[in-house]
């Protein structure tokens, strides 16, 4: 008995790991991705290196939430990864500290360099030089229930005035995510931008100082609490997360909702909501915003297989590749050459249109930024004085800014 | 003599797989916590001996003393009602009777659930638009239309006490009940027959003989307390404008969010000997009376 436990033990032992060694690739990329739609342009990836009889595979891990804390956890310990898709705001961060390859001459020498999505770009690039390319646009605008509200607002003036006329009818008009720092700065602060410009609302062109407190943002905060005031936002908007605000809209109870170019796709989901969309809009409706979100692909310095990643990079940016999200995934492309694909509706254009003006902030400390941001936002939609919080929340993004990254 | 030094090293031996957990997952990285506390700690490059530079730094750090502050409030008001839960249902448990197992093991039950769980169902339960406590509630006219638990710091607060003290009751109960179990039935005799009455049996018998065990669940409740984590990353977010960020919640944002290590062991490193002041204060007291 003994011995048949110890020839057991022996060969349970031996056979994983003869069956472990036997399922490797000859060449494996390492690719760690957001979400989970990114599967499919690795599956396409993939079928593609195998009609071409190359052996190179890209193996996808999806992060989701835990992105950033094990990327950064995998830099630190050296650990190989090939390819990387990160969340936009937090590339420069990563480019500062010198965890990303140079891609300078790689994106340079495209045919399309110059159709890349500039505001995703700016945030990939430290003194001219390209540490990242876009990969995956998400970019914030309005959705609006048409059958609530037949004559969408294109200035403030007529959106106060719609205002009144639902909060005497004891109906929402509008209402957003206050409790979360990220839907807030990706789709309230485009009000703001859109009054103001690019680089206004949080810091300046190379995040080097705060503004928050710009006149912009103090216009747009006395808006919007001015229409809470009147009624057609909840008064205990201060108090609301992504999800109230999304699920106020498609049950039908709230007319207006800031979203992003995913709500397109959404559509199928939610048949009894008659959606239409716009970009958001200056005081007098003649300039428009959005917040450019979405993921830039990078090659991190732990990589083992340069040529390999930039084969994947290659095949994301290239027309077959961003098809891959247009039609597969219902996204838009970061090409603006790509912007007649027939995979694109009306209401893809809206956001695509708004994506040409909008703005996204730059700054190494970004996560940093964003809990004065998100703080100053509930105290102001809770009722504190819309200047004196700014500039007391401009302070301590100051403070961050200075005091740096470590 | 051989024997004994035999037995000794079986010993050594059985208690050396928990001994290498504990070295490896405890005091390792405490110690390196601790030399991390000292030194600026970048991602890539050397890290750089900066010495009490982020102990200084913390003294005027607001962010740090409000999450302190909010930590102690915190810990200052679920403590008080996790004990008055649990002290009466383990006095009710002890009770001999049918189905008393039962009960122990309906009350223990929220313990063993998973915490996200747990916090995400209560999310729920308190929601302005479909929560079933909320709309009760505001059915009963207890509350207003417009009213939402998480606008304030103080609404926020008592909701996650009441979460808390439902998920947690049970380790307190346990603990206690332990104690009960362990005093023997003369006592209890020797006061029917001295005339006491059943309050006066549980001041001046039973709750003196299970000092030790509230002892117990008030240093693992109060430790717990100040670590608190979970309950204010999922039920609050650290708001209403970082007003329930608890001191954790600073810390890991600090370091894993912020990527501050060094700044972060300092932090952790300041709230592990507050938790030992904490510990010995309690310690002292109970052993003194």
């Amino acid at each position: 008995m003994k011995k048949v436990l110890k020839y057991f033990l022996i060969i349970s032992t031996i056979i994983p790991v003869i069956s472990f060694s036997s399922q490797t690739f000859s060449r494996e990329l390492v690719v760690w991705s957001r979400y989970e739609p990114s599967q499919s342009l690795v599956d396409a990836f993939n079928a593609k290196m195998e009609a071409d009889g190359n052996e190179l595979r890209a193996v996808n891990t999806v992060l989701a939430g835990d992105m950033i804390t094990k990327f950064t956890a995998a830099l630190a310990a050296g650990e190989r990864v090939d390819v990387v898709a990160l969340d936009l705001i937090h590339v420069p961060y990563y480019a500062s500290i010198g965890a990303l390859e140079d891609m300078t001459d790689f994106l340079k020498g495209k045919d399309y360099y110059n159709n890349l999505n500039a505001a995703m770009l700016h945030l990939g690039t430290i003194n001219g030089e390209h540490y990242a390319a876009p990969n995956n646009l998400d970019i914030s605008g309005i959705a609006y229930n048409k059958d609530m509200l037949p004559n969408p607002p294109t200035t403030w003036a007529e959106m106060t005035s719609l205002c009144e006329d639902f909060a005497s009818e004891g109906k929402l008009l509008m209402g957003w995510p206050s409790k979360s720092f990220g839907g807030m700065i990706f789709t309230w602060a485009p009000w703001a931008y859109a009054e103001g410009g690019v680089h206004t609302g949080l810091v300046n062109a190379d995040g080097s100082v705060a503004n928050v407190n710009h006149p912009s943002m103090v216009k747009a905060f006395n808006h919007f609490t001015n229409m809470q005031e009147i009624g057609c936002v909840p008064k205990n908007v201060a108090a609301w997360d992504w999800p109230d605000a999304q699920d106020a809209f498609l049950r039908g109870d709230m007319a207006i909702w800031g979203g992003g170019n995913f709500v397109v796709a959404m559509q199928k989901d939610y048949p009894d909501i008659n959606m239409g969309f716009f970009s958001h809009f200056s005081e007098d409706g003649s300039r428009k915003s959005g917040f450019i979100g979405g993921d830039l692909v990078s090659i991190p310095v732990t990589t083992g297989d340069k040529d390999g990643a930039v084969e994947f990079i290659n095949y994301m940016l290239s027309e077959e590749g961003q098809s891959v999200y247009i039609n597969k995934n219902g996204g838009v492309p970061i090409r603006s050459d790509l912007f007649d694909d027939p995979g694109l509706t009306d209401d893809h254009r809206v956001f695509l249109n708004g994506g040409q003006t909008g703005h996204v902030p730059y700054s190494v400390v970004y996560n940093e930024l964003m809990d004065p941001w998100g703080a100053v936002v509930q105290e102001i939609f809770a009722g504190a004085d819309v200047e004196s919080s700014l500039n007391s929340a401009n302070e301590k993004l100051q403070a961050i800014i200075d005091e740096g990254p470590e | 003599m051989k024997r004994s030094n035999k037995e000794q090293l079986i010993g050594y031996l059985l208690i050396l797989p928990a001994v290498l957990l504990v070295l490896i997952f405890l005091v390792y990285p405490f110690l390196n916590s601790f030399y991390m506390s000292f030194h600026k700690w970048p991602i890539f490059g050397d890290p750089k001996f900066v010495g009490l530079k982020y102990y200084i730094k913390l003294w005027n750090d607001d962010n740090f003393w409000n999450a302190l502050y909010f930590t102690l409030l915190y810990t200052i008001t679920v403590t008080p009602m996790l004990f008055a839960v649990a002290l009466p249902l383990t006095l009710l448990c002890n009770i001999r009777a049918k189905g008393s197992t039962i009960f122990r093991s309906v009350y223990f039950f929220p313990v063993v659930l998973s915490f996200a769980v747990s916090a995400y169902v209560w999310l729920w339960l308190y929601n302005e638009s479909y929560g079933v406590i909320i709309h009760t509630l505001k059915n009963l006219n207890l509350m207003s239309d417009d009213f939402n638990i998480w606008l304030t710091r103080n609404s926020s607060l008592i909701a996650v006490n009441i979460m808390i003290t439902w998920k947690f009751f049970g380790i307190s109960m346990i603990i206690m009940l332990a104690g009960l179990q362990s005093i023997s039935d003369d006592f209890y005799e020797a006061s029917k027959l001295m005339g006491a009455t059943r309050l006066q049996t549980i001041l001046n018998i039973t709750l003196p003989l299970i000092k030790t065990s509230i002892a117990l669940a008030l240093i693992l409740s109060i430790a717990g307390s100040m670590q608190a984590y979970e309950p204010f990353l999922i039920l609050t977010q650290g708001g209403p404008a970082n007003s329930t960020k608890s001191l954790v919640m600073h810390i890991v944002d600090t370091g894993l969010e912020y990527f501050k290590l060094g700044p972060a062991a300092a932090m952790g490193t300041v709230l592990m000997i507050l938790l030992l002041v904490i510990t010995m204060i309690q310690l002292y007291f109970f052993r003194k009376n």
